[in-house]
């Protein structure tokens, strides 16, 4: 299975994150959503990528997702995830958000 | 008019609006007595304490067991405006001042929020993340989180408050340890009567039940033990067995507002006014009170109220329950008040909050004020005989026709603060 499919372990994991820990809407969290356009200011994307690092029990380097950035997707964020933590279990199994 | 009239008419003016009794819009609080004014009516007229025991353990150290008053509080449900994480405190806060606003029926739409300020009180502030976030770090070696910084520092409740009610007035925070929240409501009482706001969110908290924190307050020696046949009567405040506090956590929030503005907007009459304040210090010692300073403030807050008092009904105590604290007090309220004032002392059923007690104990005094009714001093038996004072005890005393109340906050510093309280004319 894909990161790019809504319905992916990894997706369902950061949208969790996002409406439990954030407060985003689930109807406002799609693939396709820019990291942007959830609502959050640059302080709760930082601390958003921070609980999804933590969930996922990796560190995603800087310049492979700068919060900050626009235009960087859910989608975008999956596959970085899941690059980052290929071979391990921890992708498989994400730990409940901590944030 | 002449130039001299004109100037008196002025001068006269001023000095009204800076003796102006300030209306209680709304109130609001997390205790742990309770959240509704039903719940913590039922608990302060029986007297009945939310004080339990708790052992703290600690890695290498002996159990250490403390009594503590804790609030039935889920933070998670607390959204913040911000979406940052929040400490226990912060969100205590939100959830008090949201309920202090929503009496009131603040409409934050229509409020000119130029003149709305918040006036904030924390003793110890975001102390309870920084202890379980150093904690993690240490022991545990998990990171900071990217804005630790926001949530423990003093003004973090303030920074929520102010994005919450999208305040552009005074946004303070105000740090004097027990007295924290009495000296922000009344600097906000004063920044109203001098024409700078129109209205404030007021009050103040404080989360103090993590580890390292109560370990803290333990050292100190001024807890008090829980009985193991009745840990709920740990702290006895005037009593001549008093051993210190029960620590607690909390928070309230009161909505102050000027009658003009009250009226042009259309709000609804309020039952309570603050009608007078005052702060100083003793400067004398850091943690010993000084009876002459207490003295002082008192005799101000009445001053400012423009009473007598013999007009003071009910005085909420500061009364720690500590073997210093409650005799400076007791020498002070006597050398004001004689011994024919009622007093109470509240902090026997919700315990210490520290930051927050001046507001939740303003709180009681204007229960006791709506009710007519003073609580009882909770645990105690037998007054320590030194003491020459009309303390409530036993059961809660009737006070038909009682006008004006009296609420006490001194503090670790040495300062001092008091806020008298009346009803609405």
């Amino acid at each position: 299975m894909t990161s790019s499919n809504a319905s992916s372990p990894t997706f369902n994991s950061i949208a969790a994150i996002l409406e439990t820990d954030f407060r985003v809407e689930r109807s406002a969290i799609s693939p396709d959503t820019a990291l942007s356009d959830l609502g959050l200011d640059s302080l709760a994307l930082m601390e958003f990528v921070f609980a999804v690092e933590d969930a996922f029990h990796l560190r995603i380097p800087e310049d492979r997702l700068d919060p900050r950035e626009a235009g960087i997707t859910l989608q975008r964020l999956c596959e970085v995830i899941d690059t980052e933590s290929a071979g391990s279990a921890a992708a498989a199994q994400p730990a409940e958000a901590t944030a | 008019m002449s130039s001299g009239a004109a100037h008196a008419a002025l001068a006269a003016s001023a000095a009204r609006a800076a003796s102006a009794p300030v209306r209680v819009s709304g109130i609001g609080f997390v205790t742990p007595i309770g959240r509704t004014v039903e719940a913590f009516d039922e608990a302060l007229f029986a007297g009945r304490s939310a004080v339990r025991a708790q052992t703290l353990e600690i890695k290498g150290m002996d159990p250490m067991l403390l009594a503590v008053a804790a609030c039935d509080f889920d933070s998670n449900g607390v959204r913040s405006t911000s979406r940052l994480p929040l400490d226990r405190g912060t969100a205590m806060a939100l959830a008090a001042a949201q309920d202090a606003a929503g009496e009131a029926k603040l409409d934050l739409d229509t409020i000119d929020r130029d003149r709305l300020g918040i006036f904030w009180g924390s003793g110890l502030a975001g102390a309870g993340t920084f202890d379980n976030t150093t904690s993690a770090l240490y022991g545990e070696q998990r990171r900071m989180r990217p804005t630790t910084v926001l949530t423990v520092m003093p003004n973090a409740a303030v920074a929520e408050l102010a994005l919450h009610f999208g305040a552009r007035g005074s946004a303070i925070a105000y740090a004097c340890a027990c007295a924290s929240s009495a000296v922000a409501i009344g600097e906000a009482m004063r920044a109203i009567r001098g024409g700078w706001i129109d209205v404030a969110i007021v009050g103040g908290h404080d989360a103090m039940l993590t580890p390292g924190v109560m370990a803290s307050w333990h050292a100190m020696r001024v807890m008090a033990p829980p009985p193991a046949d009745a840990p709920s009567s740990a702290c006895r405040p005037f009593s001549g067995d008093r051993a210190g506090f029960a620590i607690g956590e909390g928070a309230a929030a009161l909505v102050l507002e000027s009658e003009a503005h009250a009226a042009a907007r259309g709000a609804e009459a309020a039952p309570f006014v603050l009608a007078g304040y005052a702060t100083n210090c003793d400067g004398t010692h850091n943690t010993n009170p000084d009876a002459p300073g207490q003295v002082r403030a008192m005799r101000a807050a009445l001053r400012d109220a423009g009473i007598e008092a013999s007009d003071v009904g009910h005085i909420n105590a500061h009364g720690t329950a500590t073997s210093a604290g409650d005799a400076a007090e007791a020498a002070s309220i006597r050398e004001v008040f004689g011994n024919h004032t009622p007093v109470s002392a509240t902090k026997a059923i919700h315990g210490h909050v520290l930051g927050g007690g001046g507001a939740i104990e303003l709180i009681a005094a204007l229960r006791a004020l709506a009710r007519e009714t003073l609580p009882p001093i909770a645990n105690l038996q037998t007054p320590d005989a030194a003491f020459d004072l009309d303390f409530v005890q036993g059961e809660a005393r009737e006070a038909k026709g009682i006008r004006y109340v009296l609420s006490n906050s001194f503090a670790f510093g040495g300062t001092n603060a008091v806020i008298v309280a009346g009803r609405a004319s």
